[in-house]
């Protein structure tokens, strides 16, 4: 069993290649789909369908027959990086492929909705090449975070206006990265994955026509990183030794807890407004990587490195508001807006993992055609500059960086009705 | 444009003026009075797609004003009313069934409809259109 789930969640980071993601809150999507996604990730109280495998479970429960959906996003981050005395380096062009395809049903005209998807949760990546290392030489920093999701959901209504919903999340991360490796100290790291297994609890309640409420509880997706290779680089004399057992301790997918609401005015309209907390403080404090294993004689005292990265991210909160207006039968369409605080301290910015862009205005729009539902989103964040203030020591190797960061998202899904 | 949206936003609506629905007993009653179509609407409380269509489609005063007028439209909570159900064996909701003028089901139709789909279903069957052709090619006319 463990050996198909891997099987299928490796296949779909195969096919989200060439590699993976910038998040957006932290290192998470702001929503999951077109519809999610337009409304600035204002959904835990909105009808979702089959997306809400990724969001509310308990808004599975607005699926009446069945539907299959299929899409995702490809998100453009424009990035800069600029190390202490030097000119800024811009981020090589990427676009990610994050995912979504999801099945949904409600069990005949029973209280019970089911449903299965993958999806990508999030992650995140820079690609800096040409960037001077410690030794003044040109180099890279480059970094993959992914996190792919299959996530059976149920999702059961409790009276008329009470619904409940749960979601079981088995998650497969992978971790690569390069850090300065042409330099002395530089690291090459490559293949670190692990198997997570999490669960969201969801509830809506619907307290009228026009308002309802819901909340969900994410919990925290523990790791196991390990199977990589590490390339290290010792500079003149021992040269690069490779080691072949590398294993990431302390990094974490965190839990969070999630409000909102809905008000509809009028028949047409839709608002949303959600309120999340991501404890990132438990999550990604210091992250730190352990080679062992090496495949050539090392002196004594090198047969395993232990390279601590001090992140110590801070808690997040972010505020989702989002609009719909149902045109007609044909047309509908969305704005929203997300605020999501930076999680990244000051102090401990580090370039390779920089998840810290605040600001995001989305807009959107579905067109139906019969049983057919198309969903397209815009998604920009907000450039946010940011600088290294901590002192410079072995664990804050990049004081004094700053890093710039911006991005587009293009959301597209297609969902059929049967 | 979220701006834009909010400000534009009306206040909450009051009457929608839609159509104003019958049980089933009453309808019968009143068909068998004077004869016309029942439009049997199945819905549940928590179904999203009956209270869209409820939203976007019978609230539509020009349809609302035509199934009243060419047929007596019955609202079916299926919660409430198994044995509904259980006659006309619906296994999901929405389902709207037409039932001619001698209370036979003369189209069936699952799942969301539009305002459009709507409007043709009720003139199939209350123009008899469904003694001479199929839904499928009626329904795929000019």
């Amino acid at each position: 069993m463990r050996r198909m789930l891997g099987a299928v969640l490796t296949a779909l980071l195969v096919l989200s290649a060439p590699v993976w993601a910038w998040a957006t809150n932290g290192m998470n999507m702001i929503g999951t789909g077109a519809v999610s996604s337009g409304m600035g990730g204002a959904d835990v109280a909105v009808p979702a369908g089959c997306t809400a495998i990724a969001g509310n479970p308990a808004q599975l429960a607005t699926t009446c027959s069945r539907v299959v959906s299929v899409g995702g996003a490809f998100l453009n981050p424009q990035m800069e990086v600029t190390m202490p005395g030097q000119s800024g380096v811009d981020n090589e062009f990427q676009l990610f492929p994050l995912p979504f395809a999801g099945y949904a049903q409600r069990i005949g005209t029973s209280r019970w909705s089911v449903g299965v998807g993958v999806f990508a949760q999030g992650g995140m990546g820079v690609d800096f090449k040409n960037v001077k290392n410690f030794n003044g030489a040109d180099d890279s920093l480059y970094s993959q975070v992914a996190f792919m999701r299959l996530a059976p959901t149920v999702a059961y209504n409790v009276t008329d206006k009470l619904t409940l919903g749960l979601t079981a999340f088995a998650g497969y991360a992978t971790i690569d990265y390069d850090f300065f490796p042409r330099g002395t100290q530089g690291q090459h790291v490559t293949g670190l994955s692990s198997f997570t297994i999490a669960g969201r609890l969801g509830a809506s309640y619907q307290i009228n026509d026009q308002w309802a409420v819901g909340a969900t509880y994410t919990s925290e997706s523990s790791m196991d990183l390990d199977g990589g290779e590490m390339r290290f680089n010792f500079g003149p004399g021992m040269g690069q030794v490779t080691y072949r057992d590398v294993k990431m301790d302390n990094f974490t997918w965190p839990r969070q807890a999630k409000v909102g609401l809905s008000f509809r005015p009028a028949p047409k309209w839709l608002l949303a407004f959600d309120v999340s907390w991501v404890n990132w403080s438990s999550a990604i404090q210091t992250v730190t990587v352990t080679a062992s294993n090496p495949s050539t004689s090392v002196p004594s005292g090198y047969d395993t490195l232990t390279i601590p990265f001090i992140m110590d991210w801070k808690d997040q909160w972010i505020f989702a508001l989002g609009a719909q207006y149902e045109i007609n039968d044909t047309w509908t369409v969305r704005a929203g807006y997300n605020y999501g605080q930076n999680p990244v301290p000051d102090n401990t910015l580090n370039p390779l993992f920089p998840a810290m862009v605040e600001h995001h205005l989305t807009a959107g729009f579905t067109y139906t055609y019969k049983e057919w539902d198309f969903d397209v989103a815009l998604e920009h964040a907000f450039n946010l500059d940011q600088t290294n203030t901590g002192d410079p020591s072995s664990t804050n190797p990049f004081s004094g960086t700053e890093v710039s960061h911006y991005q587009d998202t293009l959301h597209v899904m297609v969902s059929y009705r049967f | 444009m979220l701006i834009a949206l909010l400000l534009l936003a009306p206040a909450p609506a009051g009457a929608d003026g839609g159509v104003a629905w019958l049980g089933y007993e009453q309808a019968a009653e009143l068909a068998r009075q004077t004869p016309r179509p029942i439009v049997l609407f199945f819905s549940a409380p928590w179904c999203y797609l009956c209270k869209k269509m409820q939203r976007q489609v019978f609230s539509d005063p020009d349809l609302a004003g035509r199934l009243q007028k060419q047929s007596y439209p019955v609202l079916v909570d299926v919660t409430k009313e198994p044995r509904l159900m259980e006659v006309y064996e619906i296994k999901q909701v929405p389902t709207t069934i037409f039932l001619d003028l001698n209370g036979n089901p003369a189209l069936r139709l699952t799942g969301y409809q539009n305002r459009a789909a709507m409007g043709r279903a009720l003139m199939f069957v209350a123009m008899g259109h469904h003694h001479r052709m199929s839904w499928e090619a009626f329904s795929s006319r000019p």
